[in-house]
């Protein structure tokens, strides 16, 4: 290998890539916008659920019932009623859940329980469980507080948050957010690059010219190696000085593990332009294999163990399941290599395997 | 004459498009197979939760509320722990996601406040340590835990307090009758396979028509298109016409067979206004390719860029996260967010069987914004032709 040769490819690329403003546009305000979403705008908790109330018999009782249900940060009072189809009136005034009180609330108090009917909207099942928990919660304490009963609840629990006690979800999203974006870059940008100059035969030139094969690879990816790593520098600064994301643990280990990971996506990358001659192939490709298992499978947005077997299988071969876990690892718990050692391990496979696959292809049509 | 360009162009649009296969087994296959394969991953219910508990009392009572726990479904027992120390371990390592910490003492101090005939002064506390990295995973998994504790506690000494005397009715102060609509289940597949469908017909559709001009242009066709007598309008129309055409095609499909495969109640659907809805939602399908594809000078350029938008406007539509818990500006901000209303008259039309006259406020924003997105794919192309 010549490093001269080696040189003038990897500029050449480099001109390439800083010539496209749209691409390098999008590389950078991707993840300045999403860690904004993730931070300010996008939380997993209720806030202001709409809920409807069918009060056959308003009193004050029920009307101060309707103000604490209203006041409480969870709930919206969406409509007081007084009466009619439940499925009717969540659908009407876009609620997720109904409370019908009894006729005789404001009557009864001491004895036997008042009944109370909950009905939820199923169809968003996230906030449909969140809710079951909620509603009876607030009533309970509202209860408890117009009985002037003791709360003599015996058994208690108190709950710790370990590495992120303040339940922020851009701790956990900044880490997801470096292996899609990482992937992005490595796989997508390289085998569009590729064959483009396919498409545009100057790949001919290329091997007609007294460049090695192995020239050719090196000095094509890596610029997007330099590219990612400077992404990820940045996404780690922004994490920090935006959200107060600090690596917890060795940022030498993370330095190199994520070398580790791009040298997996870039061996996709080159892989899938061995295969394919088209640019857009290439892109739908690229796409279908690493984007959509990237978010969908590895855990960045869908918790990983309640995957069905077969799909719990097929997230193991995603490299992007075994970056978050050395990512998350590293910033939020300071783990440390001998916590780590399987996802190095695959990861280091992985690449080894890719990347020399992918080379011997490409050799062979060089 | 008007019209008869536009045909012309339009038949030379679908031309090309069958002489493709490999973009339209693209446009039809990948929403179509990719659903129906992750579909199943599309959950954020918590099942599998790995669970550790450290007995510290090594009672009758803590060895019956242990066996609650572990035999209760949500939870994959990974087994006992000695100590605090040992279970931080196994958390740190990712063996474990929950603890959960019987303290010593437990059973002696709860029995002997019900002898008393009185609250305990302080009430015994189990502890719950959760690998919070994942904050919603984290806050669900400790809410099951929690909440059997809680229930294991009112079911063994209620019975006791009751026999005591004390008043055991802040326990249960009313009679809860649950009923869940809709979604009886709480099936999250009924969920999220719409929303998935949107995304990946959204994808195809609009990188599809931007492809389809950013090609001519590339190869130089386009300026051989412009210097004949056609108006970019029609050039616009008849580009953008087979895609929206096509568009609507895959969402249909995609929406019948993967959402039979996963039990989707299509029937409840109002089939009018569902088509009502395909048909202007794919308006601003189609429009945002033609935009995409004035911006930009390369297919590349054009992928980045409406995978961009399609991240930004899924996010922000309440697809995987509650749209009301979004602070008001924002709202106000996805008013303009065409995915965040078709993905609402969807999930209204199909899941809670609403009447389109209910959703007339998103058809109006549906038009509004597919309107205003063409016309500015119109001004844009038009200052770009000549």
């Amino acid at each position: 290998m010549n490093l001269l040769h080696l040189k003038s490819v990897a500029r050449k690329e480099f001109r390439h890539v800083l010539r496209d403003k749209q691409t390098l546009f999008v590389i950078l305000s991707l993840p300045l916008i999403m860690m904004f979403l993730f931070g300010y705008a996008l939380k997993s908790e209720i806030e202001d659920a709409r809920v409807v109330v069918i009060d056959p018999h308003p009193s004050d009782e029920t009307r101060s019932l309707c103000r604490a249900l209203d006041e409480n940060r969870q709930f919206q009072l969406a409509a007081v009623e007084t009466g009619g189809d439940p499925a009717k009136l969540l659908v009407q005034h876009r609620a997720r859940a109904l409370i019908e009180l009894p006729v005789d609330y404001a009557r009864r108090r001491d004895e036997a329980p008042l009944p109370i009917g909950f009905v939820y909207d199923g169809s968003d099942p996230a906030t449909a469980t969140t809710l079951r928990a909620a509603l009876p919660a607030f009533f309970r304490t509202h209860f408890v507080g117009r009985n002037k009963l003791e709360a003599t609840e015996l058994v208690t629990t108190g709950t710790r948050f370990l590495y992120n006690p303040d339940q922020k979800s851009a701790l956990f999203f900044v880490p997801g957010l470096m292996a899609t974006i990482l992937a992005m870059i490595g796989t997508l940008l390289t085998s569009v690059t590729v064959t483009r100059e396919k498409e545009l035969g100057t790949m001919t030139n290329l091997r007609l010219s007294s460049l090695s094969a192995s020239e050719v690879i090196v000095g094509k990816l890596a610029p997007y190696f330099a590219i990612a790593s400077a992404v990820g520098v940045f996404i780690l600064l922004i994490g920090r000085l935006a959200f107060g994301v600090i690596p917890q643990g060795s940022v030498g280990l993370l330095a190199w593990t994520t070398a580790l990971y791009l040298l997996v996506s870039l061996g996709i990358g080159l892989l899938i332009s061995t295969i394919v001659q088209k640019q857009q192939h290439a892109m739908l490709l690229g796409l279908g294999i690493t984007m959509m298992p990237t978010i969908m499978l590895s855990g960045f947005v869908f918790p990983r163990m309640s995957l069905p077997a077969p799909l719990y299988v097929l997230s193991c071969v995603v490299p992007a399941t075994w970056y978050l876990q050395i990512v998350r690892g590293i910033v939020l718990k300071a783990a440390t290599l001998k916590e780590l050692w399987l996802p190095v391990l695959v990861l280091g496979g992985q690449a080894l395997l890719l990347l020399g696959l992918a080379s011997r292809r490409f050799g062979k049509e060089h | 004459m008007w019209m008869r360009r536009f045909l012309a162009l339009f038949r030379k649009e679908f031309l090309q498009l069958r002489r493709d296969p490999g973009s339209l087994r693209l446009l039809f296959m990948l929403p179509v197979m990719q659903t129906m394969i992750l579909g199943y991953a599309m959950t954020r219910d918590v099942k599998h939760i790995a669970l550790s508990i450290v007995d510290l009392d090594r009672s009758a009572q803590s060895a019956a509320l242990s066996h609650r726990l572990q035999t209760n479904g949500r939870f994959d027992f990974k087994g006992n722990q000695p100590s605090l120390e040992a279970v931080r371990e196994e958390l740190l390592a990712g063996r474990t996601l929950v603890a959960v910490a019987i303290p010593e003492g437990f059973a002696a101090s709860t029995e002997g406040a019900i002898r008393e005939q009185e609250a305990p002064e302080r009430s015994t506390n189990v502890m719950i340590v959760v690998d919070g990295q994942d904050a919603a995973t984290a806050g669900t998994a400790a809410a099951y835990a929690s909440a059997i504790v809680s229930q294991w506690g009112t079911e063994t000494f209620q019975k006791e307090m009751v026999g005591q005397g004390l008043d055991a009715r802040s326990l249960q102060p009313f009679d809860a009758r649950e009923r869940m609509l809709f979604n009886p289940e709480l099936e999250y597949s009924w969920y999220m396979v719409p929303g998935m469908i949107i995304l990946l017909v959204t994808m195809a559709g609009a990188l599809l028509t931007a492809f389809s001009i950013v090609r001519e242009r590339e190869t130089g066709t386009l300026e051989q298109l412009l210097v004949t007598p056609v108006q970019p309008l029609q050039i616009l129309l008849g580009k953008t016409l087979p895609y929206w055409i096509l568009s609507q095609l895959v969402f249909v499909i995609a929406l019948s067979l993967p959402g039979r495969f996963y039990g989707v109640p299509l029937g409840n659907a109002n089939v009018p206004g569902l088509a009502l809805g395909v048909a202007l939602y794919c308006l601003t399908v189609v429009s945002l390719g033609a935009l995409v594809s004035t911006l930009v000078s390369s297919q590349q350029q054009a992928l980045f860029l409406i995978w961009f938008a399609l991240i930004f406007f899924i996010l922000t539509s309440g697809f995987m996260l509650p749209f009301e818990s979004m602070p008001g500006w924002m709202q106000t901000l996805t008013e303009g967010n065409a995915v965040r209303h078709f993905l609402y008259l969807v999930r209204a039309l199909v899941l809670r069987g609403a009447s389109p006259l209910a959703l007339v406020p998103e058809y109006l924003k549906l038009a509004a914004i597919g309107i205003g997105f063409f016309t500015a794919s119109v001004v844009l192309f038009r200052r770009k032709a000549p």
